[in-house]
């Protein structure tokens, strides 16, 4: 579904992506994961089409998406729970899912169908759906930003960092949810600093670290690499 | 006890203006960290575009002079309709060409370009009119009306209540529409915006028009109760600036309650000595940066290393 | 111009000035070259605020008003002396300067702006409305003029006073903005939180960029109103205040010689509109908007670049010397290697909802290396602005080599002795490599403001002596020879050297670097290693923010690991890698659930 052909990305004279290549096939989660700095969110923004690409393609469901601006990837069916939550704190939850839905020309009552649907899987976002959502707890946050992405019925699902924050028992939550989310039969890209869970939940994964892939493979094969550890904490002294 | 009514009621009618041209400076604050600096000049647009269509379709030339009668509210309502065209033209215009080549670059070079771009616009304006202060009749009649012994005219009632009117009308629109959620979406985070699918420049470019046409907006309404001239623009621009700075600039409740307030603290003190007006307010803006610069209803930003 | 050049241009220019009075007989002319002479020597003063400390004030007529009416009072009602009343009247508006810009320098940007336009609207407010003392539209008549014994000035005289006076200015600013003032308006202008990390206050400089161009508007209205001997509020607009601003940038900010293309050009276009004021006007904003696009460095940037082709020579920097002696850091004070050199007690700090800082007590030995990690959002960096004094600690204490340094400000710290570098580089971008490293010299650079300004022997000797020191301290980091290149031309990993150098130079006795590794490749980040062990073996104890486990490792002698803004392990590199509470930080807990069904399996790629 989504095809990432050397992609290379910089920030003036830094160069966060030196030239990653990976791929993401309906119906499966694949994470990359990988430690500060390593280029995870630039990736994603790259995708997503918030950050020029210097070099590279991306393509997806066969179209390359390489330039096009961010506004019209959404309606193309990638959608984003950005690094950070970034919710509309000022509005409330009802309408952060409501913004979910824009780039949708849908009727008030299947919209309204599907933000119950929503509360469904995240139940505690029903008691505050009048709420403005910044003065919601992080977790509840991290929720929100994922239904909202949901909202918009996409085909890819990206999901950066959402364990970033968080305490230990909310981010099991999250994961689980996450996994809910994968039995409903949705594509996922988890980019994520806590390796252990990604690797978990995921089918396939890769290592990113400065800028380029250093590991593939499935996730249970990278869960037992003790490499990985390596990756994060140095060889050992 | 009548002088401080009347100064109340025309301080409300003042604020009015203030009001409307704050708020659009609030708009493109918020969506753009910039502010056009040549807002005064716009509200002179538009108070001499009305004037100018007015006397067109009395069949006058447009340095003629209007009769009461002249002015209807139809061809008021027209020089309305003509104002926001060519204000909202003006405002993608200016967006093109002051703000977006300087955005986000070092300098603030995109306050000296608004002031650059105001004073072409104040400057192309005396050359078509010249610099003597054109008269517009209200088009609801001077018969001052009394209200507890004070006076009021018309035209101050019809600028308090379309300034009402209109900023009554954006709040709804920002709090209950979907284009007025995006808006807010935009002027919180683009980015975040553009993750739903929102058209972030078109927004942007939105935001311009409106706050153009606000400014044009406030020109119309004013130009009967005051001598329009083409130099009555910066000191104008100034006072709504200083209200969206006492109120908080990145609030448009604060920017509309500064509006008022500052029309009263004017007036009332007009009463007491007419010549301090101008210089009581700027100072009490010098105070209020001083203290609290984010305003009464701002929020402070915190930046981050 | 390099200083040979200027050495000899200078003379040959006031001869040719000096005598040009007298070539030109016409009135007219005469009066333009006043005016030139006059609006030149204004915009040398204002081009210090705008050009260099990069304050937009749009609100300087009124200080041009309060020279000019300062001057019109004393004379014509007061019957002074016009000659003491001249420098009265730069007084009188370097004192207003100081009213204005204290109240207004707290604020930035368009607030600023906004101010100073209020300041103006003010001060010409009160020059018509109060008729009684300054005579509105009226004005004062009167006013007297210079003169040298019996006989008033002539057009003539007066064109050559102006003419002395902007050289006599032009030699002050020279000698005021090649030296440490200059840098340090230049730093306020680009990276403020870097001006002030490295010991610049930039609210003071601001506020003497602000009277430096006060003195100088105020002299320049004086010239005006004693030439005329008359003044009316009709000389004070807002377009007056935009004149000024548009001699600086159109001429050229940051430039020496950018106010003197902007007078000479803007004067004569001034004067040969003057019979269509609004067309006037209307160019004024036309040439703004064209500045601002095809000009942004003026004429004198423009000119600059094409004179740097036709005569190469005569902008040469002074070479740099090819070897240097070694970089000795001279301690005024023995540091105690038993005590600990920074003690932090409990340090908290909350913004809404998020601590980043959660009750964080760490402390920092003598001459060691310490590390500080922990993964994404931990309160690395908030750690490091408390300690550094950009951001003040809602709870908690903090004492440096023996002082409590808890309430003050990131530049009182720095001259305390703590230095630092950023993780997303504050370099002076537009600067020179050694002007870089020569503002981190700032904080122990004493020499006050006249004798740089007059350009005295103590200035010159000490700016000597940093420049020396400086190509000392670039030499030990290996970056001698791109002293004379501009900053933000050389490759990333050189940039972030740049910034330790500049942090070196304050004379640090405790260095944070945060993140230095950023961005840099693996051999570069194996440099990085020798680089912060030369650092400690000088005597400078380091605190570091890294992610790059290898540097951290190889270099500490101490770690401490953050999580959730607080501390949770420190000890030996060794030991902490190996501790679980670390591991389970970095890559979250063992997960309990079934792990997910393997897909094709692949070999893994090491």
């Amino acid at each position: 579904m989504l095809n990432v052909k050397d992609l290379k990305v910089n920030y003036g004279a830094i160069d966060a992506l030196k030239g990653i290549s990976l791929e993401v096939r309906q119906g499966e989660v694949v994470t990359m994961i990988g430690g500060n700095g390593a280029g995870k969110s630039t990736l994603m923004k790259a995708i997503s089409g918030l950050e020029p690409v210097a070099g590279g393609q991306i393509v997806f469901e066969g179209a390359e998406i390489t330039r096009m601006p961010a506004h019209h990837r959404v309606p193309l069916g990638i959608a984003q729970s950005p690094e950070g939550r970034q919710v509309f704190p000022d509005q409330s939850v009802r309408d952060n899912l409501m913004l979910g839905a824009y780039h949708r020309d849908a009727k008030p009552e299947a919209l309204e169908r599907e933000v119950e649907e929503q509360f469904g899987i995240f139940p505690r976002l029903k008691e505050r759906q009048d709420q403005p959502a910044g003065t919601m707890s992080g977790g509840e946050q991290q929720m929100l930003a994922m239904a909202r992405a949901l909202m918009s019925k996409p085909k890819l699902l990206l999901l950066d960092e959402p364990s970033l924050g968080l305490a230990p028992l909310i981010v099991r939550d999250i994961f689980g949810v996450i996994r809910a989310v994968r039995e409903r039969g949705m594509t996922i890209l988890l980019v994520e600093q806590m390796a252990n869970q990604a690797l978990a939940v995921a089918d396939r994964g890769y290592v990113l670290e400065t800028g380029r892939i250093t590991m593939e493979g499935s996730g249970k094969e990278l869960l037992a690499n003790p490499k990985i550890r390596e990756a994060y904490l140095g060889k050992a002294h | 006890m009548e002088a401080i009514l009347q100064a109340v009621l025309s301080g409300l009618a003042l604020g009015g203006v203030y009001a409307l041209v704050a708020l659009g400076f609030n708009i493109t604050n918020n969506t753009t960290k910039t502010l056009n600096f040549g807002q005064g000049e716009f509200l002179v647009a538009g108070a001499f575009i009305g004037v100018t269509l007015v006397l067109v379709l009395s069949g006058k030339g447009h340095t003629g002079v209007l009769q009461p009668e002249d002015v209807t509210i139809v061809k008021y309502l027209t020089g309305l309709a003509a104002i926001l065209v060519v204000l909202g033209i003006l405002g993608v215009f200016l967006y093109y060409t002051a703000v977006r080549p300087f955005v986000g670059a070092a300098g603030l070079a995109w306050v000296m370009s608004t002031i650059g771009f105001g004073i072409i616009i104040q400057n192309t304006a005396l050359g078509i009119w010249g610099p003597a202060p054109l008269a517009i009749p209200s088009p609801l009649g001077n018969e001052v009306i009394r209200v507890a012994g004070a006076g009021i005219l018309p035209q101050e009632i019809l600028i308090f209540v379309v300034s009402i009117v209109v900023m009554v009308a954006l709040d709804l629109v920002l709090r209950k529409t979907k284009i007025g959620k995006a808006v807010r979406a935009v002027a919180h985070n683009k980015n975040a915006a553009a993750l739903m699918g929102i058209n972030v420049p078109a927004i942007v470019i939105l935001a311009f028009v409106v706050s153009s046409c606000l400014a044009g907006l406030g020109g119309l309404l004013i130009a009967p109760v005051t001598t329009a001239s083409v130099f009555m623009g910066l000191v104008l621009a100034l006072k709504a600036f200083s209200a969206a700075i006492i109120g908080g600039l990145d609030n448009p409740r604060g920017c509309i309650l500064g509006g008022f307030m500052l029309g009263l603290i004017e007036s009332l003190i007009g009463l007491w000595h007419a010549e301090l007006r101008e210089i009581s307010i700027f100072v009490l803006i010098i105070i209020v940066l001083v203290f609290k610069p984010e305003g009464l209803l701002g929020r402070k930003i915190v930046e981050k290393v | 111009m390099s200083r040979n050049a200027h050495l000899y241009a200078f003379p040959a220019v006031a001869v040719l000035l000096l005598g040009l009075p007298f070539a030109v007989s016409n009135e007219f002319y005469l009066k333009v070259m006043f005016l030139a002479g006059v609006y030149y020597v204004a915009a040398a003063g204002f081009n210090v605020l705008v050009g260099y400390a990069g304050q937009k004030s749009l609100g300087h007529a009124g200080l041009y008003a309060a020279g000019a009416y300062t001057a019109a009072l004393l004379t014509a009602k007061l019957g002074w002396n016009p000659w003491v009343a001249f420098f009265a009247a730069g007084v009188v508006a370097g004192v207003f300067g100081i009213v204005i810009a204290l109240p207004s320098l707290r604020v930035k940007g368009p607030s600023l702006a906004m101010v100073t336009i209020g300041f103006g609207i003010v001060i010409e407010k009160i020059a018509t409305e109060w008729s009684d003392v300054f005579g509105g539209q009226a004005g004062i008549h009167s006013v007297l003029p210079l003169r040298l014994g019996a006989e008033p000035f002539a057009m003539r005289d007066w064109v050559l006073f102006v003419f002395l006076l902007g050289l006599i200015t032009h030699l002050l600013m020279r000698s005021l903005l090649s030296g440490k003032y200059g840098r340090a308006f230049l730093a306020v202008h680009t990276a403020e939180v870097a001006a002030e990390s490295v010991g610049v206050s930039v609210y003071r400089f601001k506020v003497i960029a602000f009277i430096v161009s006060a003195v100088t508007c105020g002299l320049a209205g004086a010239l005006v109103a004693q030439q005329n001997q008359y003044i009316n509020s009709d000389f004070i607009t807002f377009g007056l205040s935009i004149f000024f601003l548009l001699v600086v940038l159109f001429g050229g900010g940051g430039s020496i010689y950018g106010p003197l293309l902007g007078a000479i050009v803007l004067t004569m276009v001034d004067a040969f509109l003057a019979r269509w004021p609004h067309l006037q006007h209307f160019v004024y904003g036309a040439l703004l908007l064209f500045a601002l696009y095809a000009m942004p460095d003026g004429l004198a940037g423009a000119l600059r670049g094409i004179g740097r082709k036709i005569f190469p020579r005569l902008h040469e920097r002074p070479p740099v010397p090819t070897a240097v002696a070694e970089w000795q850091l001279q301690r005024s004070e023995l540091l105690h290697k038993e005590a600990p050199l920074l003690e932090a007690k409990g340090l908290y700090k909350a913004y809404g909802g998020v601590v980043p800082t959660n009750d964080v007590s760490i402390a920092i030995r003598t001459g060691h290396v310490h590390s500080l990690i922990g993964p994404n959002g931990a309160g690395k960096t908030t750690l490091l602005n408390i300690l550094s004094g950009i951001v003040p600690p809602d709870r908690g204490t903090i004492v440096f080599n023996g002082a409590d340094i808890t309430e003050l400000v990131s530049n009182q710290i720095c001259r305390l002795g703590i230095g630092r570098t950023f993780q997303n580089l504050k370099l002076f971008a537009d600067m020179t490599v050694l002007d870089n490293v020569l503002l981190g010299q700032h904080p122990h650079m004493d020499v006050g403001f006249w004798p740089c300004m007059l350009g005295l022997r103590s200035a010159s000797r000490q700016e000597r002596e940093a420049r020396e020191e400086a190509l000392r301290i670039l030499d030990f980091l290996g970056l001698l020879d791109k002293a004379n290149e501009i900053a933000g031309s050389l490759p990333y990993g050189l940039q972030r050297r740049l910034e330790m150098a500049r942090a070196l130079a304050t004379h640090p006795k405790l260095l944070l670097l945060d993140e230095p590794a950023a961005g840099l490749n693996p051999q570069e980040t194996h440099e990085l290693i020798g680089v912060i062990a030369r650092v400690r073996d000088k005597g400078i104890t380091v605190l570091l923010i890294e992610h790059h486990m290898d540097l951290v490792m190889a270099i500490s002698d101490h770690v401490i690991v953050l999580d959730y803004g607080a501390k949770i392990a420190e000890g030996a590199p060794a030991q902490v890698q190996a501790n679980p509470k670390v591991i389970a930080a970095y890559l979250g807990e063992e997960s309990e659930e079934p792990a997910a069904p393997a897909v094709q399996p692949r070999p893994a790629v090491a």
